[in-house]
């Protein structure tokens, strides 16, 4: 079946929407689909595919690339041998078009979501709005704060109500309410819309939203009618009458007949719910003289137990009936949490102005900027795909999105335009790859929803058709059949796009090798134990020569796992798992900047002197610090408090004060990286720490240079930022060969890899509740269209049922999602797969919302897997800490040798912006004077002189009454010398091998340099004068000095112009001089004889 | 079109060594970039002669200007700064008001898309339709052009414009315009149709034309495959070396394949290996080798000078903004003034100054105790913002500079500048005065107008160390064409870098200049350039060593494969350059017993430290060492928690009873939560400005409020004290002791006589189980009721004060007290059995973890994984090295 279906997809002139799960070769399927859309289409650029991450492109591309270039496969049976028949007719036409596929891979056009709109934007200066393209940045979460501050800071001026309702609302948590802001500004390409239709009325907004609230209640209560068998309706109210009269709840009287399905009646419904469900979502399972049915009532109770036996067998029935129960009172808001809104939508529109400028402040910006601005771009005024995309040049015919259902509303917005006006038939086409089954990003913008609706092609995008794989290429059957019969029944039934439900689409094996699904559970929770069991496992695999996944749901679950398999001597890789800000190195090095950049942080002063290249007992410590209230760096520097210390912690001190004294004494001169990097080479911290602590010290420290360069304080880092920075950063992973056995890693992490056995502990454990954003919305499907429902949060430690209905939504989709994040853990197993988790010690039941509830959701035979008991079988004993350690004898630290420079630098004397402008132009005229002879000179040159050096300071930049000062200097300096014995002299034709502007050049040590000299000439006394102009000006004051000054700032060069000089002429004379025209002064020497 | 035709240039091809002969005898080689014509100066000059005059080689762009400025009748280009100008203003007249920001980004497209239309001889014509932005171009151009022929501009072009001025002056030469007798060309690809044109021009007018010929070895090469980027830069920095150690004057040439390439990160690894030596001196002013530079922009000097300009007459600013000039190396008085001003640093911070106004500053007695720091706010404050001319600015920045320290004064008493310092201040300077070219193009600037100029223009200059092996040169790959090297490497080879991914020019329609063969236009013309610049690089050096990265960002690369087949070389063994220095064991935290007279820092704080982590206490109460803070916004939970507490002290004190407080009038009500609101705020002397004071006032009437409700409904009680300091000696009982100061909240006496012990907290909700244990979580009540003596008959509670649903006792007692969260010690539901065995449990709980203090017991020795949750001493106990995983805060 599958192969037809493979067949079919790479069809190069039909749209499809493929459903590919775990195994089934859905990237083969991609590339065989670019192969062969190659044969037909007039240029490569024509295809785009679209991957969700770089590496996907990046692999994508090789993967395109290899088949290119690869050798005719044995087996013609094989996948592999269509793809190479592929290829063949794709290099054949890349031949005929000269396209030269196999040499340019770049020429394909496989790339993220936010490349291609990245690209968009570059090519749209003007539309995108953003000029000189920014730099795309993913660490934007700073500036979304300031953003929210500054607007905070602002409305409080013009807008004080807006800002007290909101922080009065967060309990004047001002931090807390710019993080919540900051937050919404992260995810704003999904409210800026409604800002922009509603901004302007809110009042309309409200009615809207209220009516809406109304409908999706209404929704729910006529679902639930639905759901409830016509016997229960007829008879339900007699009984509840009955109980009424019979000590059962008196309210229930009210209920006459059915209720009606109307908002009103959502009080009878409750009552209803009430009467037969228990404070869970269950139905009762006998009823009581409690609820109205007293013991000699049998009949009545019997006809309740009926009653209740028809509603068991109503799927879905006692769930709605209770989450009609959960319903606010109301559709409509309250008036305090209304004012909350309004506040809101005047504040946001704000923060994203400045959060704008802040973006062009610093040149970067996050990717939702780009995208949603080259959305803008290619969209007229009401969103609409503009025919822009044509005038582009963008011929794009063919697109491919990979991982489809971790796509995201930005996505298809996007592939609408790109897509407007395709025709089916038309023979351009749209196909889209994905399993729902995996989709898991959903903090990371995915809606599965779409993935569902584009299905049934209700997202206006090309119309496609649906296809099916289903044969799983990766894992043995035993494993392939455990995860049917699990997710069928732990996934949801039905398929829903509004909170994502996703049923279960079954695999069909394809492979035959042997395997098991084991479960290992504990009573209790054991993090030891359970580590020491997965040690168990792992060291068996490594035996087997096994590949090991260990995959948990966070990544503190596993650094229990990492101490464990440490501690028993397993090397391990452990990507992105630990935050590099832990590690003793980084911690070391971040204490080291903080320090050389502020003398007064005392602590991390204090950690200096701790570290292993130092190494201070608490004694020491006291000694040296103890009641004493100055900077530590300040007491290093008293000898009288050395001197308390014993001998061998003297050593040390002195040891650290002679590496970082200097380094001190640059602090702020230079890079904070170089700083702290020459630092820490001086302290022998490399010689300390071993090899694998390079990488991380290596990323801290390029940390370091990227905030403070981003930042624009050089010298400088801004230790919150450094922070904040930090923590998302992880510990590079052991790169040796012996650990690349075992992996350890989220399951996110894991997504598309595999191995032979897979190892899932913490199964047992809850996760954290969601969190809880300003605003919630979400649009739900109505008749025509969708609706908004939108609510703002509740205030502090308060509750909002509104809020509460529509966070209930995304805390479905949130559950529905960490279904699917088992099944990707569980389909990363070929052979073995190993769940962990443990169950409560007093119930013996599963924690709430953990993976082991969903395992037990059949019953504890776990679907069939092989349970395991953990046993607290012995293992290594971790608790005994490791002593700490420091070097053993001081090394010598090398002393800053004092830099010669042989080219001392001079700083410039501020002469104004023009004295440079007038030098240069000077210069040229004196050598249009000396090339002319200036005996042959004459006024009307003079005057064309002057014109030039207009002309010439004009090129120059000057203008206005600075030019035209600098002209009258320019004039003076020529008639200076037009006019002065020593300028006639100088400038005279008749001297002998006379040159202006002398170019020469010389080699000397394999070194060329090259010379220029103003004038040079032979004299009649055959001394060969090299004579250089300088224009400086000087008043008042002492001439003299000034002269000696500048004779001895340009000896040297002078003196590197006779050296070249004689070279040429070794038997002359040389005599060197200074011509001064603006002051009409001279100084000539001789060289030194040295040259 | 045929690429083989195109590619033909002008005029006869010529060997190397002819072109050699023609340049010694005076003929004019002109090169495609500068880099070439100074490697043609190089080889021009025979080895050990004499000097010779400098042979005639210039570059195409710098050939056309010198010939401009000779001849009187040109009009003159405008400087690079006035030509940004004019297109930035002709864009700001022409777009919408809200995209005004972008004028400064398109006018460099603008210039560049027209310096393009104007090399292959574009029409504006046909711009339409091409979209709307390239229809915009046009009008931007034409508004250019009516700009240009206003009477203002007369004289001055475009430099775009040049070669069109020439072209018509070298058909018709006059006398200023000499026209040369033979020129070379090396170095280019394929030659703009304006080039074109003007060969021609040349031609005709009697000018022979050369093409030097490529040479025609080709090097054979090597291919190396490295884990990742800095593997590859560590791998070729050894080769370097190794090449180096065997002739120190060898010329390499490093070419770069891909823009991206990270030049800094190579530079410093590079440095390592090749300079080790100089790479534990701070102050070096050398590099390894010679590589492009980093923007001026970046280095610290001018990139401090810059922020302190940006900070010139500001009113207020952020404390970030604010905290680096205190650290300013090059601000006045910093010699002596420096740690004053770290003080004052962590002083603001610890006050949570989060916001500062100059004129704040000036008033302040910490900054008038800083003579030179106050001169530079002064300054800073004196600014004046109005408009004025460019030149205008450049003299104020120079005098703010100045009187701020950054441009020595030439006094005896300065610090004087290092080299690299005044090399950065000279470049600095180019930059600055550079911008009086702006007056002629603009009327006056806004500040902020000329410092965005200022500081992109600095972002713009290219500033580098002096190499010490100027003989090896990084630079990226397709600058390096017709240069000679002996060896030369090309890295980062992957397949993306090589050939590069189409980019056409924004702007410009695509179609346009794909029609135009503009490069990077389309995929087969940007093949076909890499072809052609491969061929070059394979003649730069008899031998070539290519290599890539496996690994970039995570992505799994190709080589390229224009070198895919080369042979593979393993990568270089990286000798270690460190030898490791021999560790020891110590005990690293014996005890360290008080002394009889020491100063001890700390109430109640001590106990729980002591509790939570020996070592802790110690840091913070034996060396008083604090942790520097971070301002935060708005006002902390902290000091709400404080003016909550001072509220109720005064309201309290006042009522002094429940009776009374159930008997108060609702406006007397009101009238004593103002009183006792004005009261904490003066007496915390917490300064936050009024607005937050006013949303502050607000939310601690409406908690109060609610929480006096919450009073008035519990049994009868007086107060008995309210915020009571009591002194405690700890241990009790013991030779060597310490006195903790603690402040009781209150303590209340119900009808039956019992006395209630009550401590607020406004913050998290706490539980009765943190008292429990030897060391318990939380020893303030413990301690409390140690310290007011608490007994079998009395109750203690913690008052949750917040708002919210949660307001509300949570304590314990022997019998019932009748308030809601007082539990009785039953045993029930894990409570404990006896009330009297808990105080005594607490009592000798306390006194332990005391004698632990007093004795110095100050081992790391966390309670349990949460105990160093907030701690923040981990780099100081080393706790992680010992094998314990402290609990971090939560993933994020
Ligand atoms: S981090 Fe933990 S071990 Fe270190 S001092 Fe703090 S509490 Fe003690």
């Amino acid at each position: 079946m599958t192969v037809e279906v493979r067949q079919q997809a790479i069809h190069p002139a039909r749209s499809y929407l493929v459903q590919a799960p775990a195994g089934s070769g859905k990237t083969e399927l991609l590339t065989q689909r670019i192969l062969s859309l190659l044969s037909v289409v007039d240029e490569p650029e024509e295809i785009l595919a679209m991957t969700f991450t770089r590496k996907a492109a990046a692999e994508m591309r090789n993967r395109v690339f290899t088949s290119l270039t690869m050798v005719k496969p044995d087996d013609s049976s094989s996948h592999k041998m269509h793809t190479w028949e592929l290829a063949q007719v794709a290099l054949k036409r890349s031949k005929e078009k000269g396209w030269n596929l196999a040499e340019y891979p770049s020429l394909l056009r496989i790339m993220t979501l936010d490349s291609l709109t990245g690209a968009l934007a570059r090519q749209l200066p003007l539309l995108s709005g953003l000029g000189d393209m920014p730099v795309p940045s993913e660490h934007t979460r700073a500036l979304c704060r300031e953003a929210a501050e500054k607007t905070l800071n602002d409305a409080v001026k013009d807008d004080f109500n807006a800002v007290e309702l909101l922080l009065l609302h967060q309990d004047h948590n001002t931090a807390g309410l710019i993080d919540l802001m900051s937050t919404m500004l992260e995810n704003r390409e999904k409210w800026l819309k409604y800002i922009g239709e509603h901004g302007r009325d809110t009042g309309a907004l409200r009615r809207i939203l209220e009516a809406n609230m109304a409908v999706f209640m209404q929704q729910k209560i006529q679902d639930c009618d639905a759901m409830i068998p016509l016997e229960v309706k007829s008879e339900l109210p007699r009984l509840m009458h009955f109980a009424a009269s019979n000590g059962g709840n008196e309210n229930l009287e009210d209920i006459a007949a059915w209720p009606d399905s109307g908002m009103d009646y959502l009080g009878q419904w409750r009552l209803l719910a009430n009467f037969v469900l228990t404070n869970g979502a269950q139905l009762k399972k006998t009823v009581t003289r409690n609820h109205g049915f007293p013991p000699e009532a049998k009949a009545e109770k019997q006809r309740m137990q009926n009653i209740l036996a028809l509603l068991a067998e109503s799927p879905g029935a006692a769930e709605s009936l209770h989450a009609l129960r959960m319903l606010p009172q109301t559709h409509e808001f309250d008036e305090g949490q209304w004012k909350i809104v309004e506040s809101m939508f005047r504040l946001l529109p704000r923060a994203v102005l400045h959060l704008q400028a802040e973006f062009a402040l610093r040149g970067k910006v996050d990717f939702t900027e780009i995208a949603l601005r080259a959305l803008e771009a290619v969209s007229d005024e009401d969103g609409h795909p503009s025919d822009l995309l044509l005038k582009l040049d963008y011929r794009i015919r063919h697109i491919l999105v990979d991982e489809f259902q971790d796509t995201s509303e930005l996505q298809i917005r996007l592939l609408r335009c790109l897509t407007s006006g395709w025709e089916e038939g038309d023979g351009r086409t749209l196909f889209m790859v994905g399993d729902p089954m995996q989709s898991i990003y959903r903090f990371r913008k995915a809606d599965v929803g779409l993935f569902l609706r584009a299905a049934d092609n209700q997202v206006n995008l090309p119309v496609i058709t649906s296809l099916q794989l289903e044969r799983n290429f990766r894992s043995s059957p035993v494993i392939v059949d455990w995860v049917n019969t699990a997710f069928e029944y732990i996934f949801p039934a039905m398929q829903d796009s509004v909170n994502g439900a996703i049923p279960y689409a079954k695999a069909s094996v394809a492979l035959k090798h042997d395997g098991c699904v084991q479960l290992h559970v504990q009573e209790g929770r054991d993090d030891v134990l359970e580590a020491a069991t997965a040690v168990e496992l792992v060291r068996k695999a490594i035996e087997g020569k096994q590949r090991v996944g260990i995959l948990a749901r966070t990544r503190k679950h596993l650094h229990a796992m990492m101490v464990a398999l440490s501690g028993a001597g397993i090397a391990f890789r452990a990507v992105k798992i630990l935050p590099l800000n832990t590690k003793p190195e980084v911690r070391a090095l971040r204490a080291l900047m903080r320090a050389l950049l502020h003398p007064a942080d005392s602590e991390s002063w204090a950690a200096i002197f701790r570290m292993p290249c130092c190494g201070l007992t608490t004694v020491d410590m006291f000694t040296l610090m103890a009641n004493d209230g100055r900077p530590i760096w300040e007491i290093v520097q008293d000898e009288d408090a050395l001197s308390c210390l014993d001998p061998g912690a003297c050593t040390r001190v002195m040891h650290v004060k002679q590496a970082l004294e200097p380094c001190m004494a640059m602090s702020g001169r230079m890079k904070v990286r170089d700083m702290v990097q020459t630092a820490w080479l001086r302290l022998g911290m490399p010689q300390v720490l071993d090899e694998t602590t390079r990488i991380n010290t290596e990323t801290a420290l390029d940390l370091m240079d990227e905030i403070e360069t981003g930042e624009n304080m050089c010298g400088r880092v801004n230790f919150a930022l450094f922070d904040e920075r930090l923590k998302a950063l992880y510990a590079a992973p052991d790169v040796s060969t012996d650990a690349a056995q075992v992996e350890l890693m989220t399951m996110h992490g894991a997504k598309g890899l595999q191995w032979d056995v897979v190892i899932l502990p913490g199964l047992g454990t809850t996760p954290k509740g969601s969190d809880t954003p300003l605003l919630a919305f979400t649009e739900v499907p109505s008749d025509k269209d969708e609706m908004l429902l939108m609510s703002p949060r509740a205030a502090t430690r308060s509750k909002d049922a509104l809020y509460d209905l529509i966070r209930n939504i995304e805390k479905d989709k949130e559950t529905y999602e960490s279904m699917r994040l088992l099944y990707v853990a569980c389909t990363r197993a070929e052979t073995e797969l190993h769940l962990l988790g443990h169950v409560s010690e007093r119930s013996g039941n599963p924690g709430k919302n953990s993976f082991m509830e969903l395992l037990y959701q059949h019953g504890e035979d776990c679907f069939g897997a092989e349970i395991q008991i953990m046993q607290a079988r012995e293992y290594e004993e971790t608790g005994g800490r490791a002593p700490l350690k420091r070097i053993k004898t001081v090394p010598e630290v090398s002393p800053v040798a004092v830099q010669v420079s042989n080219m001392a630098e001079t700083e410039y004397g501020w002469a104004g912006p023009e004295a440079a402008s007038i030098g240069n132009a000077v210069h040229a005229v004196l050598q249009q004077v000396a090339e002319t002879g200036v005996e042959t000179w004459n006024d009307g040159l003079t005057s064309q002189a002057i014109q030039f050096m207009r002309r010439r300071l004009l090129a120059e930049g000057l203008s206005g009454g600075l030019l035209e000062e600098a002209l009258v200097r320019c004039e003076k300096g020529l008639r200076n010398a037009l006019n002065s014995e020593k300028g006639l002299w100088v400038l005279s034709g008749v001297h002998r091998d006379a040159h202006c502007e002398w170019a020469l050049s010389v080699e000397d040590h394999s070194v060329v340099s090259h010379h220029i000299m103003d004038r040079s000439f032979v004299d009649e006394h055959g001394v060969r004068w090299i004579i250089d102009y300088k224009t400086a000006a000087h008043e008042g004051g002492d001439i003299k000095h000034f002269l000696d000054e500048e004779q001895k700032r340009h000896t040297p060069q002078l003196q590197r112009y006779a050296a070249t000089l004689k070279k040429l002429e070794p038997e002359r004379e040389i005599r060197i001089a200074l011509y001064f025209p603006m002051l009409d002064a001279w100084r000539e020497w001789e060289p030194d004889s040295g040259y | 079109m045929n690429s083989e035709s195109k590619r033909q240039l002008r005029g006869a091809s010529i060997s190397h060594a002819e072109a050699l002969k023609r340049l010694h005898a005076g003929s004019m080689l002109i090169t495609a970039t500068s880099m070439l014509a100074a490697d043609w100066k190089r080889r021009a000059i025979p080895l050990s002669s004499s000097a010779i005059p400098t042979p005639a080689i210039i570059t195409w762009h710098r050939w056309l200007a010198d010939v401009v400025s000779s001849c009187p009748d040109m009009p003159v280009p405008f400087t690079a700064h006035q030509e940004a100008q004019l297109w930035e203003t002709v864009i700001r007249h022409d777009i919408p008001q809200e995209k005004a920001a972008l004028a400064r980004g398109l006018a460099r497209h603008a210039a560049e898309a027209w310096t393009l239309m104007r090399h292959y001889r574009i029409d504006v014509r046909a711009l339409a339709p091409g979209g709307e932005e390239a229809e915009a171009l046009a009008c931007w151009i034409a508004a250019m052009y009516a700009r240009l022929a206003t009477d203002a501009f007369t004289g001055r072009t475009l430099a775009t414009d040049i070669p069109q001025h020439l072209y018509t002056r070298f058909c018709a030469p006059t006398a200023d315009v000499t026209v040369p007798g033979c020129i070379m060309l090396d170095g280019f690809e394929l030659l703009t149709p304006m080039q074109h044109q003007i060969l021609d021009a040349l031609q005709q007018s009697g000018c022979e034309i050369f093409q030097v010929r490529e040479s025609g070895r080709t090097a054979a090469g090597t291919l190396t495959a490295c884990p990742d980027e800095s593997g590859e830069f560590r791998h070729i920095a050894q080769r370097i070396k190794i090449l180096l150690d065997q002739d120190k004057n060898i010329r390499i040439a490093v070419l770069t394949a891909e823009s991206g390439c990270d030049v800094a990160a190579f530079r410093r690894i590079l440095d390592g290996v090749l300079i080790p030596d100089a790479c534990l001196d701070p102050a070096r002013e050398i590099q390894a080798v010679a590589t492009v530079g980093d923007a001026l922009s970046d280095w610290p000097m001018v990139g401090q000078a810059l922020h302190l300009l940006s900070l010139a007459g500001k009113k207020a600013m952020t404390f970030d903004n604010f905290s680096p000039l205190l650290f300013t190396p090059w601000l006045t008085g910093f010699q002596d003034e420096c740690m004053a001003r770290a003080a004052l640093d962590a002083k603001f911070r610890e006050q949570n100054r989060r916001h500062i106004s100059l004129k704040g500053l000036l008033k302040s007695a910490d900054v008038q105790a800083l003579p030179s720091l106050l001169s530079v706010i002064r300054a800073l404050d004196d600014w004046k913002t109005s408009q004025q001319s460019a030149a205008g600015w450049v003299k104020s920045v120079h005098a703010l500079l100045l009187t701020t320290g950054f441009v020595r004064t030439g006094l005896e008493h300065e610090r004087p500048h290092s080299n690299l310092e005044i090399r950065q201040m000279n470049a600095f300077r180019d930059v600055l005065t550079s911008l009086v070219a702006l007056d002629a193009v603009a009327s006056k600037l806004t500040w902020n107008a000329f410092l965005s100029r200022l500081r992109a223009s600095c972002a713009e200059t290219r500033f580098t160390l002096a190499p010490v092996y100027p003989n090896v040169v990084v630079m990226p790959l397709n600058q390096a064409v017709s240069l000679q090297f002996e060896h030369v490497f090309v890295v980062g080879m992957d397949e993306e870098a090589f050939p590069p991914s189409v980019r056409p020019h924004p702007l410009l329609p695509v179609h346009l200049q794909q029609k135009h063969g503009i490069p990077m236009s389309n995929g087969a013309r940007v093949f076909e350039s890499s072809c052609w610049l491969w061929e070059q690089v394979l003649r730069i050096a008899p031998t070539m060593e290519c290599s890539y990265a496996q690994q970039k960002d995570e992505r799994e690369m190709l080589p390229s494969s224009f070198v895919a087949g080369l042979p593979e070389k393993n990568m270089e063994q990286i000798s270690l350059l460190v030898s490791p220095l021999e560790l020891e064991i110590f005990e690293d935290a014996p005890a360290v017993p008080l002394l009889a007279d020491e100063d001890i820092h700390g109430g109640t704080s001590i106990i729980k430290d002591q509790s939570a982590c020996p070592f802790r206490a110690f840091i913070r109460h034996r060396l008083n060492i604090e942790a520097l803070g971070e301002t935060t916004p708005g006002i902390e939970a902290s000091d709400k928690g404080s003016l909550i507490h001072l509220a109720l002290e005064f309201i309290w004190g006042k009522l002094k009873s429940q009776s009374a407080l159930v008997h108060l009038t609702e406006s007397e009500r009101t009238v004593l939560l103002d009183a006792a609101i004005e009261y904490a705020w003066q007496e915390s002397r917490i300064f936050r400005n009024s607005d937050i004071q006013i949303i502050e006032k607000k939310r601690m009437r409406q908690v109060l409020n609610t929480w006096l409700d919450v009073e008035a409904t519990r049994p009868p009680f007086d107060v008995l004290e309210s915020e009571k300091i009591y002194h405690l000696t700890l241990p009790e009982d013991a030779a060597q002791s310490c006195s903790v100061r603690i402040k009781v909240d209150r303590i209340d006496k119900d009808a039956e006589g019992r006395r209630i012990l009550i401590d607020y907290k406004t913050g998290q909700k706490q539980s009765v189980t943190k008292w429990m244990g030897e060391r318990m979580e939380e020893p303030q009540l413990p301690l409390y009721a140690l310290a007011a003596g608490i007994a079998a008959d009395d109750a203690v509670a913690f008052a949750t004060v917040r708002s919210g649903d949660e307001m509300g006792f949570e304590g314990l007692a022997g019998a019932d007290t009748g308030i809601d969260g007082i539990a009785v010690c039953d045993g029930k539901y894990k409570r404990p059995e006896d009330w009297q065995q808990v105080l005594d449990d607490w009592r000798a709980n306390i006194n332990a973890l005391a004698r632990e203090f007093v004795a110095g017991r100050s081992v790391v020795a966390p309670r349990d994984p949460k105990a160093c949750a907030y701690c923040g001493l981990e780099a100081v106990c080393r706790i992680e090295e010992t094998g314990f995983e402290p609990d971090s805060e939560d993933e994020a």
